[in-house]
């Protein structure tokens, strides 16, 4: 038997949940429709202190090694890569070369396979469609996850439009796929397998070495978003048998709005150009190269290279100080993702009975994500945590934490205190948490609308 | 090799110095870990060569500092939460 006030309690989170509900099946119904923020957007004032930033895999500041190598190219080294004829090309155009070298340097390619972009994006519609409608004439069936990155989902959604078939594979609740699945439903007629290497909201590490071997077994091209991936962890193309991969610079450090994508040339892949024009970056992607931004990628590279294994130990030694202090003191916490294939600076918890969008206005002198950066508009959950078959209240309640190459631990120290502290604030208030104190099992309870 | 150490030691702390004027809050941080921790790696060097390297990899780094520093400064932002309790617990 509840007591009145607990059964008041129960009235009013009952009309939440239904409303919250009702609001789902609008939104699935409008897609196109923009949801409105709840945490309202503002500027900071001048006296105001910033917040922490720990949000690495939205984006990363510009490593000052990187801004320094491009700055004498945005003052005074300005000439057009393409001109030919005179110094000021000649020297944009080294500056170009070298910086394609550095960025197949890292991931051990040949520097003729690197073509720049404007970033991670542009390269996955460019090796998804491009490969996609260059074979189509014999090929016409595609393979991807469910937990890709929207512009990898939309572009396949595209090509669905176009006639092409498109697998969205299942993903298993640790966040991996099933590679017996994935060799059953490669076909005669499949082109191409688009698989990202580390995923940006759950952190979690796909075995591309394994699906690399299996698609050159059966035949079939193999593309990995490595945006997340490059310069986080050690990557070979050739040992991981890759023929096209996507970079983005400003997740590693470097500027943003430019990217590149790896086409391998033996065997040889061949695409259908996005952008025509004037044939540059071998006629796969005309337009003039940013001389200043292809510098910063490729000191970001470099840079990456060079600092991968410091980077790689210390990111790895906060991430378990994070995740340690914060599972020792609140219970009901779940790491979403495997917790052994993943990039450790990408951790993704949820904290049961407390909406992760009220967690995220408590800790407002932390800069977090509750999922995508892309997808963040949406009142939606995650759709990686629904792949993963997380439960929709877990989905709701999920913080995503970045850290990265000058995260300190005192952000870390920070970030974890104040996290423990609104989460039992917020928990206190929760008439769910109050049950769940009680014994009731929630899931035993029959939610009815009103 | 006496001189260079000394040249290395004063290096670090001209590094040192920056560290307490300037304003890049956590890159600054992760500078000073960076070199400290570079330094301890290649303590035990003794070919010449790598030697003469290593202390021209140190000049420029410390002239690239100076520099981003400088820039840092003109476009100086407001603190963040830690940096502010740090500067209050000095």
């Amino acid at each position: 038997m509840m007591n009145r006030t607990l059964s008041r309690k129960l009235l009013v989170s009952m009309c939440g949940i239904c409303s919250r509900r009702l609001s789902f099946a609008q939104s699935a119904v409008n897609t196109v429709q923009k949801q409105k923020e709840l945490i309202k957007s503002r500027e900071l004032e001048k006296d105001e202190l910033r917040p922490l930033y720990m949000d690495f895999q939205a984006t990363t500041p510009m490593d000052p090694r990187v801004l320094d190598a491009m700055l004498p190219f945005q003052v005074n080294y300005y000439g057009n890569p393409h001109s030919r004829t005179h110094a000021y090309g000649w020297e944009s155009e080294t500056a170009m070369e070298k910086a394609r070298k550095q960025v197949a340097d890292l991931i051990g390619a040949d520097p003729r396979e690197i073509v720049f972009t404007s970033g991670a994006t542009e390269s996955n519609n460019m090796s998804i469609k491009g490969v996609a409608r260059f074979y189509k004439a014999k090929k016409n069936h595609i393979i991807t996850t469910q937990t890709e990155h929207k512009c990898v989902l939309d572009s396949c959604r595209i090509l669905e439009a176009e006639g092409f078939e498109v697998t969205y594979l299942p993903v298993k609740n640790n966040g991996l796929i099933d590679l017996k699945q994935l060799q059953e439903t490669i076909r005669p007629y499949t082109s191409l397998v688009s698989i990202m290497t580390v995923n940006n909201e759950i952190g979690v590490k796909q075995p591309i070495k394994e699906i690399g071997h299996l698609c050159r077994s059966r035949n079939v091209f193999f593309h990995t978003d490595a945006a997340q991936a490059v310069g986080k962890i050690p990557i070979n193309v050739n040992d991981w048998k890759v023929d096209l991969m996507s970079i983005s610079g400003h997740k590693i450090y470097g500027p943003k709005g430019v990217g590149a994508l790896y086409v391998r040339r033996r065997p040889r892949v061949r695409i259908e150009p996005l952008q025509n024009g004037g044939g540059q970056e071998r006629g796969l992607r005309s337009g003039t190269v940013p001389t200043p931004l292809a510098v910063g990628l490729g000191a970001a590279c470099d840079i990456a290279q060079q600092e991968l294994e410091y980077d790689h130990k210390r990111v790895t030694s906060l991430a378990n100080r994070l995740v340690q202090k914060i599972m020792s003191e609140i219970p009901d916490v779940v790491m979403n993702g495997d917790p052994d294939q993943r990039y450790p600076g990408c951790v993704n918890l949820s904290f049961a009975y407390v909406e992760g969008e009220s967690l995220l206005m408590a800790l407002k002198d932390v800069a977090l994500s509750s999922g995508s950066a892309c997808t963040s508009a949406s009142l939606e959950p995650s759709y990686v945590l629904r792949a993963i078959g997380a439960d929709e209240d877990l989905a709701h309640s999920s913080i995503r934490f970045g850290i990265g190459r000058f995260t300190t631990e005192e952000e870390v120290d920070y970030t974890v205190e104040k996290c423990i502290q609104q989460v039992k604030r917020l928990r206190e208030m929760s008439p769910l948490w109050e049950m769940v104190q009680e014994g009731i099992d929630l899931k035993s309870i029959k939610w009815t609308q009103h | 090799m006496l001189c260079l150490v000394d040249d290395l030691k004063a290096r670090w702390l001209k590094i040192l110095k920056i560290s307490i004027s300037c304003c890049l809050g956590g890159m600054m941080t992760y500078a000073l870990r960076r070199v400290r921790d570079a330094f301890r790696e290649n303590r035990t060097v003794e070919d010449p060569k790598v030697v003469e390297e290593l202390v021209k990899r140190a000049r420029d780094g410390l002239a690239l500092i100076q520099r981003q520093v400088c820039i840092g400064k003109m476009f100086e932002i407001q603190k963040t939460v830690v940096e502010q309790e740090g500067k209050k617990s000095d």
